[in-house]
C-alpha cells in the first residue's frame, strides 16, 4: 500500500498484485494484436489506411479513441476541478457540432478526393509550398502531443504506484513502438477500440460510486459549495465564471474556431474515418462517435468535480502532486480498493497509449507522404515507404520521449494541450473553410493566410508570456488567441487572393476539393437508422437537451 | 471437389481478411480481454480478503463490477459470432463450394 500525502490530506493507494496482473494481461493484448496483425500489412494503404477495408463502428470507436488521450481523462478532470461543469462545452458546444459538421460537409471531400493526409488535400487544392508548410508543422504537433501523452502517464504512474517518470516513459515507449512498427495503423485502430471499452468500464464505476457517496447531483452541489460551478451558461453574460470568458468567446473561440479546427482537420482523427470500407461509413465514423462522445461530457467531467468536494485543496499550492491534473488519480485512489483500481490505471494507461500511438501513426503517415515521398525520394517502391515509415515511428517515439521532458516546464495539461491547438490547427481551419467553399481562394492566398495565422498565434502567446496582454484565466487566453489566429488567417486569405491569380488551378483540378465544383453524391445507406442526417439529428438534438439541463 | 472445397476455403478467409476479418477479430479481442479481467475481478471479489469492501462504501465492487464485465463480454462474444460479416464469409465459402461441385 501506498500513501500519498496531499497537502494536510492523506489517500491510501490500495494496490496489489491483481492491479499488475491486469495491467500485465492489457500489455499482452496490445502486444498480441500487433503480431496478429503483421502479416497482413502488404502495400503501403494497408500501413497507412488499412487498405480502406473497416466497418464504421470499428472506424467510429476508433475516431473517438484516438481523441480519449490523455486530454479526456486528466486534462477534463482537472478542468472540471478547476473550472467546474463549464468545462462539459469542450464536449457540448465545441466537438458534438463539430463531428457533425466533418461528417456531413467534409468526409464527402476527403474520401471523394482519396487523399491520404491533410497535407495531401492542401497540395491538390493549394500547392506545394502550403502542404509543405502544414506537413513539418503537423509533424512538429504530433511529436509534442505524442509527449504530452507519455509525461501524463508518467505522472500518474509516479505518483500512484510510485514508478520513476523515466521508467513509466521508457516503458510506454517501448510498447508502443512495437506495435506501431509491427501493425500500422490498422494496429493503433484496434488499440483504440479496446482502450475505448476499457476506458469506458474503468471510469464508469468511479462516476456512479462518487455520486452515491455525495448523495447525488443535489448532494454533489452542496459539499462543493460552490454554486458557479454548476452551471453552463447561466453566468457567461459577463465574465464573471470560472473561466473569466463570455458566451460569445465560447460560442465564436471554443464552439466553432478551436472545434472546428481540432475535428476536421487534425489528421489524427480525420484518418480514422479515411479507413472505413465506403462513403456512407466513412459518414457514420464521426458520428457513431458522437453518442458516446456525448456520454463522456459526464464521464470525464463529473470525477473531477468529485475532486473538488474530496479534496477542496487542490489546486491551490504549487508542485504536481497539488496541481489539478491529479483530480482523477485521486479519486480513483479513494475510491476503488485493488483489483477495480487496477482496471482504472489500465483504463489510464490504454488512454495515454492510444493518444501517444495515434500521434505516432498520424506522424509517420505525414512524414513519409508528404515530406520523404514528396521531397526527398519521389519514385521509390511501395515497400521502400512501408520501410520508411516503421523507421519514421521509432524516430518519432523518441523524439516524443524528448518532448515529454519539455511538458514539465507547464503546470496544466489542459493549458497546455490548448496552447498548441489554437497554434496548429486554428489557422488551419480557416484554410480549409475558404479552400473548399470558396472558389476564388488563391494557391498563394491559402499560403499566405496559413503562414500569417500561425505567426500570430505564436506572436500573441509570446505577448502573455511577456504579460502584454493579461486574460482572466488561462483557457480565456486561449480562446482568444484562437478567435485572432483564425481570423488573421482567414482575412489574409482572403485579401492575398484578391490580389493573386487563380489561374495556377483550372476548375478541372478543383474538381472534387472545392463545394461549388464538385457534383454532389449521396453515400448509398439503404436502412433509415444509419442515414447521417438521421444519426446527426439525433446527437444534436441530445447535446441541446444537455445544455438546456445543465443551463 | 477437393481442390474446388480448397479454393472455397481461400476466398473465405480472403474475405475474413479484409474488413470483415478485422471486425471479426476485434470483436473476439475486446470479448476476450473484458472476459479476463472479469473473470479476475470476480476471483478476487468472492476469494479475497474482506478489507477490500472498505473503501468502497462496504460494497464489494470488485465482484459486483467483475460481474457485469463478464455478462458485457459474454455480449460482445454473441454479437462477434453472430455477426453478419461473419456469416456473409462462411455463406461465401459455402456457396463456392457448392456451386463448383
Amino acid at each position: 500500500m501506498t500513501v500519498l500525502a496531499l497537502l494536510q490530506m492523506q489517500v491510501d493507494v490500495d494496490d496489489s498484485w491483481l492491479d499488475y496482473f491486469i495491467i500485465g494481461v492489457y500489455f499482452l493484448f496490445v502486444l498480441g494484436i500487433g503480431a496478429m496483425l503483421r502479416s497482413r500489412m502488404r502495400t503501403s494503404e494497408d500501413y497507412f489506411l488499412s487498405a480502406r477495408s473497416l466497418p464504421s463502428w470499428v472506424t467510429g470507436l476508433a475516431f473517438l479513441g484516438a481523441n480519449l488521450g490523455a486530454l479526456e481523462i486528466l486534462g477534463m478532470g482537472a478542468g472540471a476541478a478547476q473550472y467546474g461543469i463549464m468545462t462539459a462545452h469542450f464536449y457540448w458546444i465545441g466537438a458534438i457540432p463539430a463531428m457533425v459538421f466533418i461528417a456531413l460537409f467534409m468526409i464527402p471531400f476527403y474520401y471523394g478526393s482519396r487523399v491520404v493526409s491533410v497535407p495531401g488535400y492542401l497540395k491538390r487544392r493549394y500547392n506545394e509550398a502550403t502542404r509543405g508548410f502544414n506537413a513539418v508543422l503537423f509533424a512538429i504537433f504530433m511529436i509534442l502531443l505524442s509527449g504530452l501523452n507519455m509525461y501524463a502517464m508518467a505522472i500518474v504512474f509516479q505518483l500512484l504506484l510510485g514508478w520513476s517518470i523515466t521508467a513509466s516513459i521508457f516503458l510506454s515507449a517501448g510498447i508502443i513502438m512495437t506495435y506501431v512498427v509491427l501493425g500500422g495503423l490498422s494496429s493503433s485502430i484496434f488499440n483504440e477500440v479496446l482502450q475505448f471499452f476499457l476506458i469506458t468500464l474503468g471510469i464508469s464505476p468511479l462516476v456512479i460510486f462518487a455520486l452515491v457517496a455525495a448523495g447525488g447531483w443535489s448532494g454533489l452541489q452542496e459539499t462543493v459549495a460552490k454554486p458557479e460551478f454548476f452551471h453552463l451558461w447561466s453566468n457567461t453574460g459577463s465574465t464573471s465564471n470560472p473561466m473569466a470568458v463570455q458566451w460569445f468567446a465560447i460560442v465564436f473561440g471554443l464552439g466553432f474556431v478551436m472545434s472546428f479546427g481540432y475535428w476536421c482537420t487534425d489528421f489524427l482523427v480525420v484518418q480514422r474515418a479515411l479507413a472505413a470500407e465506403d462513403l456512407a461509413a466513412s459518414q457514420r465514423t464521426p458520428l457513431i462517435a458522437a453518442f458516446p462522445k456525448i456520454l463522456y461530457g459526464i464521464l470525464a467531467i463529473f470525477p473531477g468535480l468529485i475532486a473538488i468536494s474530496l479534496f477542496p485543496t487542490l489546486g491551490q499550492s504549487p508542485g504536481l502532486e497539488n496541481s489539478f491534473n491529479m483530480a482523477i488519480p485521486y479519486v480513483m485512489a479513494y475510491y476503488l480498493p485493488t483489483g477495480m483500481l487496477g482496471l482504472a490505471l489500465t483504463a489510464l494507461l490504454a488512454s495515454f497509449m492510444s493518444g501517444m500511438a495515434g500521434n505516432v501513426t498520424a506522424f509517420n503517415t505525414v512524414w513519409t507522404y508528404d515530406i520523404y515521398q514528396s521531397y526527398i525520394r519521389p519514385d521509390a517502391p511501395d515497400g521502400h515507404y512501408v520501410t520508411v515509415g516503421r523507421i519514421a515511428t521509432v524516430v518519432g517515439v523518441i523524439l516524443s520521449i524528448g518532448t515529454a521532458y519539455a511538458v514539465l516546464a507547464f503546470e496544466s495539461i489542459l493549458d497546455y494541450l490548448q496552447l498548441l491547438h489554437g497554434i496548429f490547427l486554428a489557422p488551419l481551419f480557416a484554410t480549409f473553410l475558404l479552400g473548399m467553399f470558396w472558389r476564388r481562394t488563391t494557391p498563394w492566398g491559402g499560403f499566405a493566410g496559413l503562414v500569417s495565422g500561425t505567426v500570430a498565434g505564436v506572436v500573441l502567446w509570446g505577448f502573455e508570456l511577456m504579460g502584454t496582454i493579461a486574460y482572466g484565466s488561462p483557457m480565456a487566453g486561449n480562446f482568444w488567441r484562437s478567435i485572432w489566429a483564425w481570423i488573421i488567417c482567414f482575412g489574409v486569405t482572403i485579401i492575398v487572393s484578391l490580389l493573386t491569380s487563380r489561374s495556377q488551378k483550372s476548375d478541372e483540378e478543383l474538381e472534387g476539393l472545392v463545394w461549388g465544383l464538385t457534383e454532389k453524391k449521396e453515400a448509398v445507406e439503404p436502412a433509415w437508422y444509419k442515414k447521417p442526417w438521421v444519426l446527426a439529428a439525433a446527437a444534436l438534438a441530445i447535446t441541446v437537451a444537455l445544455n438546456i439541463i445543465f443551463w | 471437389m477437393a481442390d474446388n472445397l480448397r479454393k472455397a476455403e481461400e476466398k473465405a478467409e480472403e474475405s475474413l481478411k479484409s474488413g470483415g476479418g478485422h471486425a471479426l477479430a476485434i470483436g473476439f479481442y475486446v470479448a476476450a480481454l473484458v472476459l479476463i479481467i472479469g473473470t479476475a475481478l470476480v476471483l478476487y471479489g468472492l476469494l479475497g480478503p474482506a478489507a477490500q469492501e472498505y473503501k468502497a462504501l462496504g460494497i464489494n465492487i470488485n465482484l459486483w463490477w467483475g460481474l457485469f464485465m463478464v455478462f458485457f463480454g459474454c455480449v460482445v462474444l454473441g454479437m462477434s459470432f453472430a455477426s453478419p460479416r461473419r456469416r456473409s464469409a462462411q455463406n461465401a465459402a459455402r456457396g463456392g463450394s457448392q456451386n463448383s461441385s
